[in-house]
């Protein structure tokens, strides 16, 4: 299958799982399951930073409508990590004469690289995302219990969901 | 200007993402729900048909909790209607405000109480004389106030929303404050504001106050179980809420008898001042 067409139909799975997992699992309202962040570090590495920019925001602000939230906040969070991903892709893989089109798969970089990786672009994510979403209606201690908890059960579910889908051979 | 240049394609760089990133904020301060659901309204008609059939499988599973409810609900009901009964057969009704809300009952299709800022979508719309600002209760239960209406369909923005406030009081005293959502536990509300003068305990039930026009007095929604005094100036409680409105399926829409009068005396005032 060409890559791109493989690509678009991962896409397009991960999107869904996404809106199922808004919509129909409930696990309270301190915990957002958010893969966006999954789908902007797959974006090619080649792609001209502005285009990179766009389809991040784009593909945020899908969610942002599909899953019945805030308009602007996965968009402008999505973003945000479109800008740093490829910076802090090659220091954190120590490649810096990496030429391939996409991030090192887990079973080529190793699951530690990977780990450390996901923790900080989602750490990024949702410090733009709770920020955003109502810190000033909320005490700084919630928002903080619910920047952690955040971080640790997307970086979980981000985690099983790219051995799944996007380390296929 | 070389435009394969590194310096070129950096500021291209930080021009669109600036760009972007100022039209999220404008749209995240321009909140939001209430904006989507009205972007979203002409493909209304064939998400209706999905959650119609997803929360008819929800309701299958909760149908224990909606019967309990119901029971209860009838329960009170019966308490009411013998208190009326009582009170006609002694003629000492004076003043009621029963008569002055027109209540319309409703079915939630859509519920979303999994995040920050929910809302609900009720099977009645203006065909059915739903209007927005109009209240959304049960009998133990403040759910929220319509947002935005179409033809057979109306949008609640839920009391699960850390922008809404209720004016509640606390039963048997003239005390009273802002009833807010905590945005933690779904159970879980903060009256703030109380008066310092004020004696309410734990244990303490607190009641809509019906000094805002959109929901009625007197609806039990909650029991005091903590009190903090706040800077010495006033006291802020914590209430368990009596509904969970993440199992609800039956509501009921309020609206106050001559509200309009109502606004327009308040516009008058306003103008007066």
């Amino acid at each position: 299958m060409p890559t791109l067409l493989r690509q678009i139909i991962i896409y397009a799975v991960v999107i869904l799982i996404q809106v199922i997992m808004n919509n129909y699992v409930n696990l309270g309202p301190m915990v957002y399951i958010c893969l966006v962040p999954l789908l902007v570090i797959y974006l090619p590495l080649d792609q001209k930073n502005y285009l990179t920019l766009i389809i991040a925001f784009g593909l945020g602000l899908l969610i942002d409508i599909l899953s019945d939230g805030v308009l602007g906040l996965n968009a402008g969070a999505a973003t945000l990590v479109a800008l740093v991903y490829k910076p802090l892709f090659y220091p954190i893989f120590q490649k810096n004469n990496y030429s391939k089109k996409y991030i090192l798969p887990i079973r080529e970089s190793g699951l530690w690289h990977h780990v450390l990786y996901l923790l900080i672009i989602l750490a990024i994510y949702f410090m733009f995302y709770i920020a955003f979403d109502g810190l000033a209606k909320t005490t700084l201690l919630v928002s903080l219990i619910r920047y952690l908890v955040n971080i640790l059960v997307n970086l979980a579910i981000a985690l099983a969901i790219d051995l799944t889908l996007f380390n296929r051979s | 200007m070389d435009y394969n240049s590194r310096s070129y394609n950096l500021l291209l760089t930080i021009g669109v993402f600036v760009v972007l990133e100022v039209i999220s904020i404008v749209m995240i301060t321009r909140n939001s729900v209430l904006q989507r659901y009205l972007i979203m309204n002409g493909i209304r008609s064939t998400q209706v048909f999905f959650w119609e059939r997803s929360e008819g499988i929800r309701d299958f599973f909760n149908l224990r909790a909606y019967n309990q409810a119901l029971q209860e609900e009838n329960a009170a009901l019966r308490g009411k209607l013998a208190q009326i009964q009582y009170l006609q057969e002694t003629k000492a009704v004076t003043d009621s405000t029963a008569g002055l809300y027109r209540w319309i009952p409703a079915s939630i299709i859509k519920n979303n109480p999994n995040k920050q800022h929910n809302y609900l979508i009720l099977n009645r719309g203006a065909k059915d004389g739903v209007q927005t600002e109009m209240g959304v209760v049960t009998h133990n239960a403040i759910v929220g106030v319509v947002g935005a209406v179409s033809e057979h369909y109306s949008y609640v923005i839920s009391f699960l929303n850390k922008s809404q406030k209720a004016s509640a009081m606390i039963a048997g005293t003239t005390d009273f404050g802002l009833l807010t959502w905590d945005g933690v536990d779904g159970r879980q509300a903060t009256l703030s504001h109380v008066p310092l003068s004020s004696t309410a305990a734990v244990g303490d039930t607190v009641c809509t106050s019906g000094y805002s026009t959109i929901y009625p007095p007197d609806i039990p929604v909650g029991m005091i179980t903590a009190v903090d005094d706040v800077s010495g100036m006033y006291k802020d409680m914590n209430v368990d809420l009596f509904q969970d409105i993440r199992s609800l399926k039956y509501v009921y829409i309020v609206q106050r008898h001559h509200q309009s009068e109502i606004d327009e005396l308040s516009r008058n005032a306003a103008n007066i001042k």
